[in-house]
Formats: C-alpha cells, structure tokens, sequence
C-alpha cells in the first residue's frame, strides 16, 4: 500500500511541472503572436499597443486554464477529502474517501479512512456520537488554494514581461547581459512565488499528512490544529472534531485501560 | 496458544485497518471467546481472527490479505506486507 503511494507523484511536482508550463507559455506566446499579427494582419492596422494588449489576453488564457487544470490535480481532491471529513463529522459512515491525487492526499484519505472505521466501531459499540459535545471550533475563511495557485501565476504572468522591459532598457549595449538579466529576473521571481506556493499548499498538507497518520493509529503526541483558512482549514477542522470523537469514545470504552 | 507478543502483533496489524479502536475490537473479541489468550490453540486462533475481522475490518475484501498478514507474522514472525 506504501509503495503505491510513494510511487505517485507529490504536490511538490505537480507545482514545479506547473510553474515549468507557465514559464514556456510566457516565453513562447509573446514571438507566436506577434508572428501572426505580423503575417496574417497588416502592422499598420494593428498597433503594437494593441499587439502587446493581444499578446497579454492571450497569456492570461492560457495561464488560467493551465491554473484550472492545476486546480483539478490538487484542490479537487483535497475538496473531496475536506466534504468526505465533513459527512464523517455529521455521522455519515458511508462517506467516500477514495481520491485520485498525489501521495500526501492519498496518505491523508488512507488516514480518513482509518478514523472511519474506527467511528463505525464506536458507533456499532455506543450508538450514533452525541453531536453537541463536539468542540465547536472556529476557523477563519479565506481564500481556496486552487484561486491561490491562479493569482500565484497571474502575479508571474504580470511581473515576468517586467524583466524583458527592464533588461533592455538597463543594458541598451549587451544582448547578453540584458538575456542573462531578463532570465536571472525570471528565476528570482519562480523561486519567490514558488517559495510562497510551498508555504500555502506542500507545507500545510505534509505537516497534516504526518499528524493524521499518528492521530488515525492512536498516537495522540502530536495533535491536529487549525493553522491554516480555505480548504486546508476546513479539512483540519473536521479531522480534529473526528479525531476528538475517537478519543472521547476510547475514554468511555476504557480502550488503554 | 496465543501469546502477549502475538497479540501485540495483531493490534499493530488491526490498529493499519481500523485505526484505534482496533486495540478494543481485539479486547472485547478476546474477552467473548470467554477463555484466556493462553488458552487459545488450533482452529480457535482462526476463531479469534474471524472474529476480530468480522468487528474492525468493515471492507470484506481486504479480510484474506489482512488474515494472510497475521499468520504469517504469528507462524513465522515476519510480515512479508
């Protein structure tokens, strides 16, 4: 079962493989349509103005439907886990946990699964789970990860055609310096929206992946909190309620005495 | 017979399925065979297993590889999972 998981591809690649189609879209669109305008429409129809405002649209498609296919690889699953966690809440012990996504979802919907089972236990032991002795737990709202991911590209689609404009006009002389500028500018900028995807989306979901695994074998030395808001916050929330749920049924059933 | 370590074994193994409320499936199973764990020899182990199973490991399914998983480490103490 490990070994399946280990196979699949982590949310960290799925970014990087990401991020590596926005930075070729952004590199290649600009030559492509100025191409076309310059064969297929005459120039002095078409301003550079009007070229630059086509060439933009054009990127700002194409990064918001790879963004929304990105959104299907990763945000769709964890809104899954996080409905699934929220039926598990409300006492539905058929709710479906399977996913398709990357290893630390699967992790986390094997350790979802685990919790099930042992409500379903505590259930067919106690009866159905008293539903107002849950911790009512407050969480902040916020934005999904998925619109966080887009905006994250956005940002790079709107600050990258900065470091063209910048290198030309620092280094009128050199080609090469002003090439070298331009694509250190590009890495800097990646690095920086990548280094802040990874705090939003890799970071929390590893640190809830890690937890969850003890908390769903009994392990209680590490406990689940809301650190986060959006879909990840969700999903913390209704892991601590069922989590909280197990053990207040391991208390009345004396499981460790 | 079935001894502390084989139980210890069988919780590891049950806790992967169930999470742990196997350690009281386990328990309650033991405990309605009506006989001490040392007591527990033969097809009684089967017994046992069934029992347990039947209690914590709600996908039938999974029930010949999980039983596969604790004979083997009871009989030969290893897991080949």
């Amino acid at each position: 079962m490990d070994d399946a998981v280990e196979k699949r591809m982590t949310i960290e690649t799925k970014l990087i493989a990401g991020f590596l189609v926005v930075y070729i879209i952004s590199a290649m669109v600009p030559g492509i349509v100025t191409y076309l305008v310059d064969h297929f429409l005459a120039r002095d129809i078409v301003s550079s103005a009007l070229t630059g405002l086509l060439i933009f649209c054009v990127l700002l498609i194409l990064v918001v439907i790879t963004g929304l296919y990105l959104m299907s690889w990763i945000t769709k699953p964890v809104r899954k886990l996080c409905k699934a966690a929220e039926d598990l809440v409300h006492g539905n012990l058929n709710a479906n946990l399977e996913v398709v996504g990357s290893a630390e979802l699967i992790s986390i919907s094997e350790s979802l699964s685990r919790m099930k089972s042992s409500l379903r236990i505590a259930h067919d032991c106690l009866g159905p789970p008293d539903l107002d002795k849950d911790v009512k737990t407050e969480m902040a709202g916020g934005l999904g990860m998925g619109e966080k991911l887009i905006i994250g590209m956005v940002i790079f689609l709107i600050l990258n055609p900065l470091a063209a404009f910048l290198s030309q006009y620092l280094f009128t002389d050199s080609v090469h310096l002003s090439a070298i500028f331009s694509v250190m500018f590009s890495i800097i900028l990646l690095s920086l929206i990548a280094n802040y995807l990874y705090r939003i989306v890799v970071k929390p979901l590893r640190f809830l992946k890690r937890v969850a695994e003890k908390v769903s074998r009994g392990d209680y030395s590490e406990n689940i909190e809301i650190r986060h808001s959006g879909d990840i916050g969700r999903l913390e929330r209704n892991m601590i309620l069922i989590s909280e749920r197990i053990e207040r049924a391991m208390k009345e059933l004396d499981v460790n005495g | 017979m079935v001894s502390q370590k084989d139980i210890q074994v069988l919780e590891n193994i049950i806790v992967e399925y169930s999470g742990p409320m196997g350690k009281f499936v386990i328990k309650k199973s033991i405990a309605d065979m009506g006989v001490a764990p040392e007591s527990i020899v033969g097809h009684h182990r089967m017994r046992l297993i069934d029992l347990v199973l039947e209690r914590a490991v709600f996908d039938r399914e999974r029930w010949a590889t999980v039983k596969k998983e604790i004979l083997t480490v009871w009989d030969n103490g290893v897991s080949d999972a």
